[in-house]
C-alpha cells in the first residue's frame, strides 16, 4: 500500500506495470496482438490470394508443400483465408464492441444519475430486450435485413449492450450516494459535466473490462451468425463461415474446421483474459 | 433580531421548515429557523445528529435531493444577497453555488472525486463558473499555495488517496473558496481530522476569512471548535434554535439546558473549568416523526417546568444578556443554578 502512496503519479505506466505482472494477462495480450499483426499483415505477405480457386489443388494436408495448412475443397490457400477471415471477424468484434458501449454506456450512465422516471424507463427497456434470447433477436434480425458486414456488426452490436447498460447503471447509481457527486453540484457544475467530467472517469474501468469481454462476445457471436448463413457471405471469409463449409469435408478432412476453430478459441480467450487482468489492474488502489 | 447596522443582511432565513414524508409519518427535520448574517462574519452552529443544522443548510442550497432527499417539503423564506432562494429554479442555484456560496463538507476522502488528480477538480470549480481552462489551472496551484500545501505544482498532479486527512481537507477548502464566495458553508469540516490536524485548519480558515473577508458558517458538534473560530454561536435541537448569540456571552451566561449540557460534557473547555468529570446528557434526541409538542428538549432536561412540555418557548431576547443573546425556554437557568448551589 504504502509502495504506491509514495509512487510518483504516472498512473498510465503504473497501470501497465500492474497489467503486466499478471502472467495470463500478460500472456492473453500478447495473443491477441499477435493475432491482429498476423490478420493485418499476413494477407499481403503470403504469397496466395485467399480468394484464388485452384481445382488442381484441392484438400491439400497442412505442412506438405508450398501450402503451410493446406487447401480447401477449391483449392484456397488455407492460410490465407483464416487470416484474411480474421481481419473481418476481429474488424466486427471490435466495432461490435464500441457500438454497443456507446449504447450501454449512455444508457447506463443516464439511467443511473436519473433515478426517477427517466430510468425506470429505461432500464425496464434494457430488461425487455434481454428478455428475448440474445442468439434468436440476433437471428430474427438478421433474417429481416440484407448480410453483410456494416449489418451484421450493427446486429450484434445491438443486441450486446444490455449487459452494459446493466452494469454500467448500477456503478453509476452507487456512485451517485458518494458524496463527490453532492460536492459537484455544490460547486455548482451542471448535469452534464457531473455526467460526463465527474461519473465518466468513474466508471472507466468496468467500461474497459466490459469492452474486451464483449469483443470475445462479438467473435462469438459473428461466428454464429456466419455459421448459420446470415453473416458474412462466400467467398468472401470468416471464421464462422470457415466453419460451416468445413463441416461437410470433417471426416476427410478434419484441419478445415480445426483451423479456424482454433483461431476463434485463440482470440475469445486472450481477450477474455485480457478483461480479466484489466479487471484487477484498473483498480485505482490497486495494491499487487 | 438586534441588527444595529442599517446594511441589509447577507444571509436571512425565516421561518424555514423542511419535511421529509416517509410511509412512518413526516419527519420534521427543520421545524422553523430563523436567523440573519452579517457579511463577514462568522457563525458556528453546534448541534447533534438529527438537530437539523445541515439539512437546513442543505435546504438553503436547494442540495436535498441530492443527498437522497428527493420529495423533501421546504417552506419558509431564505433571501441571500436579497433574492429568495427557496423554490428558485435550478439554473439560478447552480449560479450562485460555489460562486457566491462554497460548501466544504465533512469527509474529504469521499468528498473528492478518486479518479481525478486535484489540480483537476480545483479547476472544475472554477471553468464551471467561466474561467478559461488555462487560467484555472494557474488559479488551482494560488489555491493550493493559498491553502498551505507546499510544491502546488507537483502536487497538482496528485490524487486524492495519495494525500493525508488534513491535507485533503485543505484540498476541500481551496475548493470552496475558488471563485472567493461571499459566504463559505464548512459542515463539519474537522471532525473526520486528529486534533493537531484540526487545530491547523482552524488556523487556516482563521486567515483566509481575513484574507478573503468572507462571512462563514461552520457546523459542528463541538463547542471547543466554535470558541476557536466563531463571533455568533448557535445551538440547535430537534430542528429548533435553542440559543443564539456572541460566543462569550453564550459560554459565560449560558441561558438554555441543552447548551449547558453541551459544554459540561467538552473536556476541559472555559465552561468545565470548576468540575472534574466530565458530564452526559442523558437521554435520546427525540423521535423526529413525532416530536414533543413543547420545548423538544424538555424530556432530557432535569430544569424543565411542565410549560415546557405543553408549549414550544419562543427564541428571545436574555432581559438581562448580552445584546443579541437568545434564548428559547421557559424555565430561567441561571436562577435554577442558583438555587441548586444554595440547596
Amino acid at each position: 500500500m504504502s509502495a504506491t502512496i509514495l509512487q510518483p503519479a504516472l498512473p498510465g505506466t503504473g497501470l501497465l506495470a500492474r497489467f503486466l505482472r499478471r502472467r495470463m494477462a500478460a500472456a492473453g495480450a500478447a495473443l491477441v496482438l499477435l493475432l491482429v499483426l498476423a490478420c493485418l499483415l499476413g494477407p499481403a505477405l503470403l504469397p496466395f490470394d485467399p480468394l484464388r480457386i485452384n481445382m488442381r489443388a484441392r484438400f491439400l494436408l497442412p505442412f506438405s508443400g508450398p501450402h503451410w495448412l493446406g487447401t480447401d475443397e477449391l483449392g484456397r490457400d488455407l492460410l490465407a483465408r483464416v487470416l484474411s477471415a480474421g481481419r473481418y471477424s476481429l474488424a466486427i468484434g471490435c466495432l461490435a464492441m464500441l457500438l454497443s458501449l456507446l449504447v450501454g454506456g449512455t444508457v447506463g450512465l443516464v439511467a443511473g444519475f436519473y433515478q426517477g422516471r427517466i430510468g425506470a424507463v429505461l432500464m425496464r427497456f434494457v430488461d425487455g430486450m434481454l428478455c428475448f434470447p440474445s442468439i434468436f433477436l440476433l437471428l430474427t434480425l438478421a433474417a429481416l435485413t440484407s448480410p453483410g458486414i456494416a449489418t451484421t456488426t450493427l446486429i450484434i452490436g445491438l443486441t450486446a449492450w444490455m449487459g452494459v447498460a446493466r452494469l454500467i447503471q448500477a456503478e453509476v447509481r452507487a456512485l451517485c450516494e458518494r458524496d463527490f457527486v453532492t460536492a459537484a453540484r455544490a460547486l455548482g457544475l451542471r448535469d452534464s459535466r457531473i455526467l460526463l467530467d465527474e461519473l465518466l472517469p468513474n466508471i472507466a474501468a468496468p467500461l474497459c473490462v466490459a469492452a474486451t469481454l464483449i469483443v470475445a462476445r462479438a467473435i462469438l457471436l459473428e461466428s454464429y451468425v456466419s455459421y448459420l448463413g446470415y453473416g458474412i457471405q462466400p467467398p468472401v471469409a470468416s471464421w464462422g463461415n470457415m466453419l460451416q463449409k468445413a463441416q461437410q469435408y470433417f471426416v476427410s478432412s478434419p484441419w478445415l474446421a480445426i483451423l479456424p476453430g482454433l483461431m476463434i478459441t485463440l482470440a475469445v480467450t486472450g481477450f477474455n483474459a485480457i478483461g480479466d487482468g484489466l479487471r484487477d489492474a484498473l483498480d485505482p488502489r490497486g495494491t499487487r | 433580531m438586534t441588527t444595529k447596522d442599517t446594511t441589509a443582511p447577507l444571509l436571512e432565513i425565516r421561518d424555514l421548515a423542511v419535511h421529509f414524508p416517509t410511509p412512518g409519518g413526516a419527519v420534521r427535520a427543520v421545524n422553523g429557523v430563523s436567523y440573519t448574517l452579517r457579511a463577514g462574519e462568522t457563525l458556528g452552529i453546534v448541534g447533534e445528529s438529527g438537530s437539523g443544522k445541515s439539512v437546513h443548510v442543505l435546504a438553503l442550497l436547494g442540495l436535498l435531493a441530492a443527498r437522497g432527499g428527493a420529495g423533501a417539503i421546504v417552506s419558509g423564506s431564505v433571501r441571500f444577497e436579497g433574492q429568495e432562494l427557496i423554490g428558485r429554479d435550478e439554473p439560478a442555484l447552480r449560479a450562485l453555488r460555489g460562486r457566491r456560496i462554497g460548501v466544504v463538507f465533512q469527509d474529504p476522502m469521499s468528498s473528492l472525486n478518486p479518479v481525478l488528480t486535484v489540480g483537476e477538480q480545483i479547476a472544475e470549480a472554477l471553468t464551471s463558473h467561466g474561467l478559461g481552462r488555462a487560467a484555472a489551472t494557474r488559479r488551482a496551484l494560488e489555491l493550493l499555495e493559498l491553502v498551505g500545501i507546499r510544491e502546488p505544482q507537483r502536487r497538482a498532479r496528485d490524487y486524492p488517496h495519495q494525500f493525508s486527512g488534513g491535507m485533503r481537507q485543505r484540498v476541500m477548502i481551496a475548493i470552496g473558496i475558488a471563485c472567493e464566495p461571499k459566504l463559505l458553508i464548512a459542515d463539519e469540516p474537522t471532525t473526520a481530522l486528529d486534533v493537531t490536524v484540526q487545530a491547523q485548519v482552524l488556523d487556516l480558515m482563521r486567515d483566509l476569512r481575513k484574507k478573503l473577508g468572507m462571512a462563514m458558517i461552520w457546523i459542528t458538534h463541538d463547542m471547543g471548535v466554535v470558541a476557536g473560530i466563531a463571533e455568533t454561536v448557535q445551538v440547535m435541537y430537534g430542528g429548533r434554535i435553542l440559543e443564539r448569540g456572541p460566543v462569550r456571552a453564550v459560554f459565560h451566561d449560558t441561558r438554555n439546558a441543552y447548551t449547558l449540557g453541551l459544554l459540561q460534557s467538552l473536556p476541559g473547555a472555559a465552561g468545565a473549568a470548576h468540575r472534574s468529570r466530565l458530564t452526559s446528557i442523558p437521554g435520546q434526541p427525540p423521535d423526529m416523526t413525532r416530536p414533543p409538542p413543547g420545548d423538544p428538549f424538555a424530556p432530557r432536561n432535569r430544569f424543565a417546568t411542565p410549560r415546557c412540555f405543553e408549549e414550544v418557548p419562543p427564541l428571545a431576547q436574555v432581559p438581562d444578556g448580552a445584546p443579541g443573546h437568545l434564548v428559547a425556554a421557559w424555565y430561567d437557568l441561571r436562577a435554577a443554578l442558583a438555587a441548586e448551589a444554595a440547596a
